[in-house]
């Protein structure tokens, strides 16, 4: 399981600077190639181009003009910042890296962008309070279309402890599982597989264990732990995860479903 | 005929045994020093000093510091140092003192007070527990539970705004409307069909709907904003509960640590306040101690890449603030600290607050605080070199201060004088408890007290060192005691009894006095440690007299070019002196040659020269100023004697010079008075006088020969000459009676009176000296005041009548040529 390059997207928000630098030290750990991609969305221009368009400060709430050249201003100003942050953050690292500014739709720039990528990383704002995360329309067009694992990054995360698998059964779950594995090499922390089919349970340690050996003997080494984990999620269980990174199957995430569980946890998310 | 002089009355021929007086070594009962104890005190003969001593340093008030003041070579410190540690070690350890930071007003650091030995333990306290900090807040604020809490913080507040955004999403949507984030903030979109309107969509829709939606969107707007002006308050409530939440989670995690100190002083009030302030400010630095470089580039800067947070806690930007600086260690001390400074500088007695350059400026704290003598002395005694002090810039002004407020304040000259605007400190004040000892010679003591009004009132007690002391069996006794224990002291070989009483006579010439002994100890312990050198040199383990003769020989013979080339110059006739025959108005006096360690007596020519005058006596040298007051003073004395003995009832009509002949180095002192009187009283009888005789002596105003000091330098200069040139047996020398006392001459001089090859006289009067020198009578008047005929006397008055004629007919001629 090699990455060798890494596709990251990043915008305005609040995250990028998080983001970028936990895609330069992934970059750095595995040797891959970084691309910084900002995307100038097509909407900006073409609500600037409305007589009444007014812009409001996020920071001071004052209302600031928005026209056409106002929006070019600031989109070529956060670009500058932006490339000036990857740049710095990677030549600090001495990573081989680059930096592109598109324009259009966000999720058609992406995806198109992604083909060429072994890994996509793309932020997302967790909403706190009642342990809701807000996924944004671009995360989950990705997820849906994009055929590289994404890499969907809380943007107060800092590289984490723990390498989380989830998985639903050692057959389906391969890509889990190796790229569990594959993480927990990178980052040099220990892997840790757990488990949701009810099916499986109670768990037949020895049995899992000996099936996961089968299908990739290999890895069975680095299978450290096998245990339960319920789809509904409390307290309990949320406070194991806390700080850890993620690995999980897409189709396990469905954030149009009330009781998904990704929006519950403050994790970063690689769904393979 | 003329008689021959009657000095029985006037002078007397001194014996051998008058020229030096011998230590009765069969009086010591011991044969070498070894078998002698050491005296009570390593010092004699300083009865005064000593209660001096102990009474100022038992008296306890103000003012009552001590000066003590001697000749150099008397050994002060020994006498100061042993009565000081009597007393010091009976008295209580003093505290300990050190500074901590003030909190409140940095640049104020706060001086504690702790008992003896407590300084060191509580700054290693504190210097571990500030080590410790950063973990101990790390550990609390990584504690899942902080974690915990502090996400539900952030959760809560966050939440609030979330809601509110989330509601105008809605709201917006409702009626149409999206919001973009762009890059400069938000703005509003409409929708067609789920999606943003384009530009062109929106110019087709009627005016009405146009500015419907215009309106819509200004309302949304202004909700937009309104909301987002409570978010700054949001976050400052927010940063309230985060430091809340911070203080209780730091408060928590160190008060355990800090109770530990706080048992370890708990009968200490200042201490308690301080770990209390510590606290507090721990507190509202945390976030600096956990992340001391906190993104800060010049913080980053000044560690040199270095981890800030591993830093000690002297170089981490917080952490050194809870360190202490200890300037008083008493930890192995025992009773009260006695110090000697010896090089006292305003900063070495004070103190001084050091600076450390940084980023082009000079900064310190309260770290850089040092302690000076007055700190080490504090609860103890201080001695001090008074030339030293004073000789030192502000040194002398900062002690007084420090002795009048009782206190010591660390500040620098530059700071007080506005010299120097650097960041400095204001250290709280010490109290100051201390005893002051100085040490100086006499004209140091005494021109303080006439100048310097401040001295008296501080240093009340004088602690005055005798030169010499008697010479008594008693302190014969004791002094020898005192040889045998500065032997030990300097671990020299034993002495046998032989030896210590050649020391003893030398302790008496050494102040030209064979009644009394010298005190200065220095003197007499370089000549024990050369004694035992030269004993040494001929392999024998015990020094010997032998050996003192040749310390004392050989000392004299490396300081002795000088006199051994002013000798042969005379020897070589380059300066004259006559050692035989008669002169008239010429005399051999005698004067002492002080140079470095060289001194060292001689004979010089004093001549006489007469005429008629009017009645001046011209001393010579001082007309070219080379005269000192003290030698004028002699010359007017002995021309008020010439006029009141032969001029009362008529002028002196003569005109006289005196001078040392080849003397180009200037002359003071009037121990040569009497020498000069006689040279002109044989210039005015015109009578001869006996060059093998030198002459010493003051004369007043009635004739009385007056004693000098040198006397024996005096003899032996004049001896050596002779001795030289080949002993006659008529050579001598004239000493006055008074200073009989003090002839202590080498045993050459004394043999060679013994065997009358040389004589010394003792005279009382100018008579008895001229009768010696003249072999004449100096006559006595009878009732009609004549003097007998041949007499010194009558041939003076005669002398003078004659000029007194001269001088009346030149008179009467000049007076009668005018009238024509």
């Amino acid at each position: 399981m090699k990455i060798s390059s890494i596709l990251v997207a990043i915008d305005s928000s609040t995250g990028a600077k998080s983001i970028v630098k936990a895609a330069v030290n992934l970059a750095y750990m595995t040797n891959a190639k970084l691309q910084a991609i900002y995307i100038e969305e097509s909407d900006w221009f073409e609500v600037s181009r409305m007589s009444f368009s007014r812009q409001i400060s996020s920071y001071t709430g004052e209302l600031i003009p928005y026209t056409e050249k106002h929006i070019t201003d600031q989109s070529r100003a956060l670009g500058s910042l932006l490339e000036r942050l990857i740049t710095g953050l990677s030549e600090k690292r001495q990573i081989e890296y680059s930096f592109q500014m598109v324009r259009g739709s966000a999720n058609e720039k992406l995806l198109a962008a992604a083909a060429d990528f072994d890994m996509v990383m793309i932020g997302r704002t967790r909403q706190p309070g009642k342990f809701k995360t807000h996924i944004g329309s671009t995360v989950r067009y990705m997820t849906d279309h994009c055929p590289s694992p994404v890499l969907i990054w809380n943007d107060e995360s800092d590289l984490p402890g723990k390498v989380i698998g989830i998985g639903t059964t050692p057959q389906q779950s391969m890509p889990v599982i190796e790229w569990t594995i594959a993480l927990g090499k990178i980052l040099e922390q220990e892997p840790s597989l757990f488990w949701s089919e009810k099916s499986l349970f109670p768990a037949d340690k020895n049995n899992l264990a000996n099936q996961i050996k089968k299908i990739t003997p290999e890895l069975a080494d680095y299978i450290l732990e096998i245990s339960e984990i319920y789809p509904e999620l409390n307290q309990d269980t949320l406070r194991y995860f806390t700080h850890q990174l993620l690995v999980m199957e897409r189709n396990l995430f469905n954030p149009d479903r009330p009781d998904d569980f990704i929006g519950y946890l403050p994790n970063s998310v690689l769904l393979v | 005929m003329i008689e021959r002089p009657n000095t029985d009355t006037n002078s007397r021929m001194l014996s051998p045994d008058q020229l030096y007086r011998r230590c009765d070594e069969s009086k010591f009962s011991f044969e070498t020093t070894d078998e002698v104890d050491s005296p009570e005190y390593p010092f004699v003969g300083q009865e005064r000093a000593l209660a001096s001593a102990i009474f100022g340093i038992k008296m306890k008030r103000d003012g009552f510091n001590i000066y003590a003041l001697g000749p150099e070579e008397t050994d002060k410190q020994i006498l100061l140092d042993e009565v000081i540690i009597r007393a010091a070690s009976g008295q209580k350890t003093p505290s300990d003192w050190c500074y901590v930071c003030n909190f409140k007003e940095e640049y104020k650091p706060v001086a504690l007070e702790l008992p003896s030995g407590d300084a060191v333990r509580f700054r290693n306290l504190m210097h571990r527990f500030a080590e410790d900090l950063p973990n101990v807040l790390t550990g609390a604020f990584e504690s899942e539970e902080y974690q915990n809490r502090r996400q539900s913080i952030e959760e809560d507040l966050s939440a609030e705004e979330h809601e509110d955004f989330s509601e105008l999403q809605k709201k917006a949507k409702e009626q149409g409307l999206k919001i973009l984030s762009t890059p400069g903030g938000y703005t509003f979109a409409p929708l067609k069909d789920g999606k943003i309107m384009t530009a062109e969509e929106l110019q087709k829709l009627p005016e009405e709907e146009k500015k419907n939606l215009e309106q819509k969107i200004q309302d949304i707007q202004k909700e937009l904003q309104m909301k987002l002006r409570q978010i700054p308050e949001r976050k400052r409530k927010f940063r309230e509960m985060r430091e809340k939440l911070n203080r209780r989670f730091a408060g928590y995690s160190i008060k355990g640590i800090l109770d530990e100190i706080r048992n370890e002083f708990k009968n200490q009030q200042s201490v308690l306040q301080y770990l209390k302030q510590a606290e507090e400010d721990i507190l509202n630095h945390v976030e600096m101690i956990i992340n001391p470089g906190g993104g800060n580039p010049f913080l980053q800067a000044i560690s040199g890449g270095k981890e800030l947070k591993s830093s000690p806690p002297t170089d981490h930007p917080v952490l050194w603030r809870y360190t202490v600086n200890v300037m008083v260690d008493h930890s192995e001390s025992d009773g009260a600290p006695l110090i000697y400074e010896d090089n006292p500088t305003y900063k070495n007695l004070i103190g001084r607050i050091e600076h450390v350059s940084e980023m082009g400026t000079l900064s310190t704290d309260f770290t850089y605080i040092k302690p000076g003598a007055l700190h080490r002395a504090n609860g103890g005694y201080l001695i001090l070199d008074a030339m030293r002090v004073l000789t030192q810039p502000y040194a002398w002004d900062g002690l007084k201060r420090a002795l009048q407020s009782d206190k010591i304040k660390v500040e620098s000259p530059g700071d007080m004088y506005g010299l120097i605007s650097a960041l400095t400190l204001e250290p709280a004040p010490i109290d100051l408890d201390v005893k002051v000892i100085l040490t100086g010679n006499r004209l140091l003591y005494y021109l303080l007290c006439i100048y310097d009004q401040d001295f008296k009132n501080l240093f009340k007690v004088e602690v005055d060192f005798e030169d010499e002391m008697d010479w008594s069996d008693e302190n014969q006794e004791l002094y020898a005691r005192l040889i045998a224990e500065l032997i030990r002291k300097n671990e020299l070989n034993p002495m046998d009894k032989s030896a210590v009483a050649r020391i003893i006579e030398h302790a008496s010439r050494l102040v030209s006095d064979n009644q009394k002994m010298t005190t200065q100890m220095k003197v007499i312990t370089d000549l024990l440690r050369e004694s035992d050198f030269w004993s040494r040199q001929e392999g024998d383990n015990i020094i010997r007299k032998d050996a003192v003769q040749k310390a004392i020989e050989q000392r004299k013979y490396r300081s002795g070019r000088l006199k051994d080339r002013y000798q042969e110059e005379i020897l070589r006739k380059s300066i004259f002196i006559d050692t035989e025959g008669t002169r008239i108005g010429q005399v051999n006096g005698l004067s002492v040659a002080r140079l470095g360690n060289s001194q060292f007596g001689h004979p010089t020519r004093i001549t006489a020269r007469v005429r008629l005058g009017k009645g001046e006596v011209v001393n010579i040298e001082r007309e070219v100023e080379m005269s000192g007051p003290i030698h004028s003073k002699g010359v007017l004395i002995l021309s008020a004697f010439l006029g009141a003995r032969y001029s009362i009832d008529k002028p002196l009509s003569l005109s006289a010079s005196l001078v040392f002949e080849q003397s180009y180095g200037g002359v003071e002192g009037d121990s040569a008075s009497s020498t000069e009187l006689y040279a002109l009283l044989s210039a005015i009888a015109e009578t001869p006088l006996k060059q093998s005789i030198a002459v010493t002596g003051s004369v007043n105003q009635h004739g009385v020969i007056q004693p000098i000091g040198g006397v024996n330098e005096k003899i032996e200069g004049f001896f050596e000459i002779c001795s030289n040139r080949g002993l006659t047996g008529d050579q001598g020398v004239l000493i006055p009676e008074a200073n009989m006392k003090n002839l202590m001459l080498k045993e050459e001089v004394v043999q060679a009176v013994g065997e009358e090859k040389f004589h010394i006289y003792a005279i009382k009067t100018i008579d008895g000296g001229m009768e010696l020198l003249t072999d004449l009578q100096m006559g006595t008047p009878d009732n009609n005041g004549e003097y007998p005929d041949g007499s010194v006397n009558y041939l003076v008055e005669k002398s003078l009548s004659r000029f007194a004629s001269l001088r009346q007919k030149y008179s009467a001629e000049s007076n009668g040529k005018a009238e024509k």
